[in-house]
């Protein structure tokens, strides 16, 4: 029987089991299940309900269960109980999304087996405004974000360039951070961890009437230790040693609102650090203004302006044997990204809903280099050069901008039963033209505890200017990487305290951009992807237990090349907080990742023969765990990630070496409150 | 095929699930969660000695204008606050009323003022003075989710924040209906409209 055979045959058993599974437990569950249907709202207490998300914060205020996207929140108290100390550790709980390590300590977040080293496919959202890199149109989920201040944070799988335009390829990852009256108080926390790491932090807030002021500062130092290879030829040396230092202001008055913040992290290469020496140092700032209006029972308006400014420097040393430096290699960027958004929400009846506006970006980006070597003459330079616009002759700012016209109608046929949204975005570049995003949903409330949603959309990735501009000379990429998804969710609540999701979905991935040998890039690669997220999560009150567990199957596709690496076929994810000792919650949590085929792309005698000896891509588990005090006056969480030390490895982009995922490391925090 | 087998497994599954097709439209999350809160906000409220004469009377809450809780309030049924029933009465809006004529508008109003709780709907924004203006000698813990409710001389009003419900309460309204808003209910609003001379009394 051939594999896709195999694999429908598959994917209908596991429908099958799970609808048998789910009709059974309706059973096991009934004790718990209001004869009517609903879910046990009047058996809470005020402050539980307090909690109850009823809707989502995103481009439009709207029902989770009716929106047309896969989205999933994932609370603070969540957050607080996983233990978890970078986005990458939250994120990589999620079904169909994998975390891998690559060569400089970087995280790379697949979703979908959508991914690159950078993560360039996903677009990162904090309170609404985007956060990238502009060389790399990148973002880091790592120890740069901090996390101390989210209250919330809303994870969109499936692409979302529709509403946000580029890099809302393979998913949308919404952190809303926490106002003053989210503060119970002045909130102070230190923490040590592994490796003489060390981070602290305060978070205060001051509301009165009509308007609020909230301040958040972190410092971090994380210590990794020197690189080295290990005996299969990976880096390891994990995690990476960062120096991490963020201040972020929020102001509110009534319907206006402004933010500023300001990002500076230190990190060496952790590749370069067997012979070379490297320090990079990045900063980030960025000012936020925000104004919303009610124009008339009708209308509203929303007007944004942003402005995100980064300078970096890296500062490369490279040493011979006998520790004589060589080669000295200085790189400098400077980008800013300008940019202004207006969006509308128009009631045109009960059951119509229409958002429409426009967004304009304005990008500058300066990026210098020089190296220089040492040679019996004395230093000599190898090669300077600049990031420009047709490998010009003399250093010039590369300056693009874009302009896009969104809308979505959602029209409800039957209110809170059946809608359907239909939106679309078309985008002008400087770099590579036009293009549209077109959206589609369908959500069926079959009956109360399920909903059923079929959902199309088209998005795109603009190439970055590392990808256009790093050789000289004409870029090779002129086109946006375009991938087009369609996707069949189904929602159920077994119970008024357990609920089972389920996705099939399929996605098809054109114009990706390739690495090329000769260190360029090129519009080359047709990809695929297609898989089945289960997700079950849920509580048992009388045995003061929540518990989550979620499968992914996945098959991704190149279809000129054959598979694509690096990408696990199977995950699956389970945890669990047990409350039933007073004042004490803990959180064991088990992943599971299947083995990963090596990358095709990079071809070599001599490097399959050393492929062959590197077999570091098998399936691997790990088990976290986190311990922390609840209802105190005091916060005090013991996490342990990766407790038995487990040796797991991740390969690069092209497969040319292996890295080692994070060892086993802890952080133990003191939280309290100053009320 | 592909496309074949994947809607057979979803009937499967969708008929595994979901033998009851409910023909009628249900609440939504939001008003099945402030129903809920309807029911706790009779827990914090304390009512004069003459609105509750006998100990078998019901509490009753009132809702008048365009519904929006359809069957959020079905569990009610089995519950009690106070060792006291809980039954919920829906009202036409007052502009429906009028027109309905005159035997009927004071018939309704006459049992609207007997309510413990009455939820004013967002269809009636445009009426919050004159409702207020009938129930404001009548102990009536009047309570909406309109922006200017707290204004017009609500008690009770609930807001949206960040996708959860929140409330704000007006605490001089309240002494002046002769209610008293319990301080476990007053803490837990985002916003608290109070008479400094009563807060003291309180302290």
């Amino acid at each position: 029987m051939s594999t896709q055979k195999q694999i429908i045959n598959r994917l209908f058993a596991s429908l099958l089991m799970l609808g048998l599974i789910s009709g059974l437990s309706l059973q096991v569950f009934a004790g718990e299940k209001d004869p009517n249907g609903k879910a046990d709202y009047f058996d809470m207490s005020i402050e539980d309900l307090m909690n109850v998300q009823v809707t989502t914060a995103g481009r439009k205020e709207q029902s989770i269960n009716m929106a047309a996207s896969n989205i999933t929140v994932i609370t603070e108290e969540e957050i607080k109980n996983s233990g978890a100390q970078t986005l990458a550790d939250i994120l990589e709980r999620l079904p169909g999304v994998y975390v891998a390590t690559q060569g400089s300590g970087i995280k790379t977040v697949y979703i979908r087996g959508i991914g690159e080293r950078y993560n360039d496919k996903t677009l990162l959202l904090v309170d609404g405004y985007p956060m990238r890199d502009l060389y790399y149109y990148s973002y880091s989920p790592d120890e740069t974000i901090p996390i101390g201040n989210i209250k919330r944070i809303e994870v969109i799988r499936g692409p979302g360039s529709s509403l946000y335009g580029t890099c809302a390829y393979a998913g949308i990852i919404d952190i809303i951070t926490k106002d003053a009256k989210d503060l119970k108080g002045t909130e102070v926390m230190s923490g040590i961890g592994s490796r003489s790491s060390q981070q602290h932090q305060i978070l205060t807030g001051k509301k009165w009437e009509k308007g609020e002021v909230t301040f958040f500062a972190r410092y971090l130092d994380a210590d990794a230790g020197k690189v080295e290879r290990d005996e299969t030829g990976a880096f390891s040396g994990q995690p990476r040693y960062i120096r991490n230092a963020v201040f972020h202001l929020k102001a509110k008055y009534e319907d206006l609102e402004f933010q500023t913040g300001y990002y500076r992290t230190t990190t060496p290469d952790a590749m370069a650090a067997i012979t070379i020496d490297e320090t990079t140092v990045k900063e980030d700032m960025f000012f936020r203004g925000g104004y919303k209006r009610e124009i008339n029972e009708r209308l509203n308006m929303q007007a944004k302006v942003y402005a995100n400014l980064q300078w970096e420097e890296a500062d490369q040393f490279t040493h011979n044997s006998s520790g004589v430096l060589t080669k000295k290699k200085l790189t400098s960027k400077q980008s800013d990204i300008i940019g202004m958004d207006i969006q509308f929400q128009y009631k045109l009846s009960e059951r119509n809903d229409l958002v429409f506006g426009v967004t304009y970006e304005h990008e500058n980006l300066e990026h210098y280099w020089a190296k220089t070597s040492k040679a019996s003459t004395g230093w000599v330079e190898s090669y300077s050069g600049w990031t420009a616009k047709d490998g010009g002759d003399e250093p010039e700012p590369i300056r693009n901008h874009s302009i896009s016209f969104y809308a979505e109608d959602e029209f409800k046929l039957i209110p809170d039963v059946l809608h359907f949204t239909a939106g679309a975005r078309m985008s002008r570049y400087t770099q590579t033209g036009s293009n549209l995003s077109p959206r589609f949903g369908i959500v069926w409330m079959v009956q109360h505890d399920t909903v059923v949603k079929l959902l199309y959309g088209e998005a795109f990735r603009c190439p970055s200017y590392r990808e256009m501009y790093k050789q000289p000379g004409d870029p090779l990429v002129d086109k946006p990487e375009k991938i087009r998804t369609t996707e069949l969710l189904i929602s159920h609540n077994l119970s008024s305290n357990h609920h089972l999701e389920i996705s099939l979905f399929r996605s098809d991935l054109k114009d990706y951009i390739k690495t090329l040998t000769t260190g360029g890039y090129e519009n080359l690669k047709h990809r695929s992807t297609k898989g089945i997220e289960a997700g079950l999560k849920g509580k048992f009150p009388k045995a003061d237990l929540t518990y989550f567990a979620n499968y992914t199957m996945l098959q991704t596709k190149d279809v000129d090349l054959g598979g694509i690496g690096g990408v696990p076929e199977n995950m699956f994810n389970a945890g669990l907080t047990y409350e039933g000792i007073k004042h004490i919650a803990i959180s064991p949590h088990v992943q599971y990742i299947s083995k990963r085929n090596r990358p095709n792309d990079y071809h070599s005698d001599e490097d399959m023969a050393a492929e062959i000896q590197r077999n570091n891509l098998g399936s691997y588990s790990l088990f976290n765990i986190a311990v922390r005090t609840r209802d105190l006056p005091f916060e005090l969480c013991f996490s342990v990630r990766n407790v038995f030390d487990k040796r797991y490895y991740s390969t690069s982009e092209k497969g040319q070496y292996d890295t080692q995922g994070t060892g086993r490391i802890f952080w133990l925090t003191l939280a309290y409150t100053f009320k | 095929m592909k496309i074949r087998t994947c809607i057979f497994a979803v009937v499967i599954l969708l008929l595994s699930i979901g033998p009851q097709v409910r023909a009628d439209s249900t609440s939504s999350r939001e008003y099945q969660v402030k129903a809920a809160f309807l029911y706790n906000f009779i827990m914090f409220v304390d009512w004069p000695p003459e609105k509750m004469p006998d100990a078998g009377t019901p509490i009753i809450i009132g809702i008048i204008g365009k519904d929006p809780f359809g069957d959020a309030f079905e569990p009610i049924k089995d519950k009690q606050v106070k060792d006291r029933k809980v039954i919920v009465k829906r009202f036409k809006g007052l502009e429906e009323l009028k027109k309905a004529g005159e035997a009927e508008l004071n018939q309704t109003i006459e049992i609207i003022r007997k309510c413990h709780l009455l939820f004013v709907c967002s269809s009636e924004k445009n009426s919050l003075r004159e409702i207020f203006d009938l129930v404001k000698d009548y102990n009536v813990l009047t309570v909406g989710d309109t922006g200017s409710f707290l204004d017009g001389g609500g008690i009770i009003n609930f807001v949206t924040e960040e996708g959860k419900v929140r409330f704000e309460i007006n605490d001089v309204v309240a002494n002046q209906a002769k209610l008293e808003i319990r301080s476990q209910l007053l803490r837990l609003a985002t916003r608290v409209i109070e008479d400094k001379t009563s807060q003291e009394a309180k302290d």
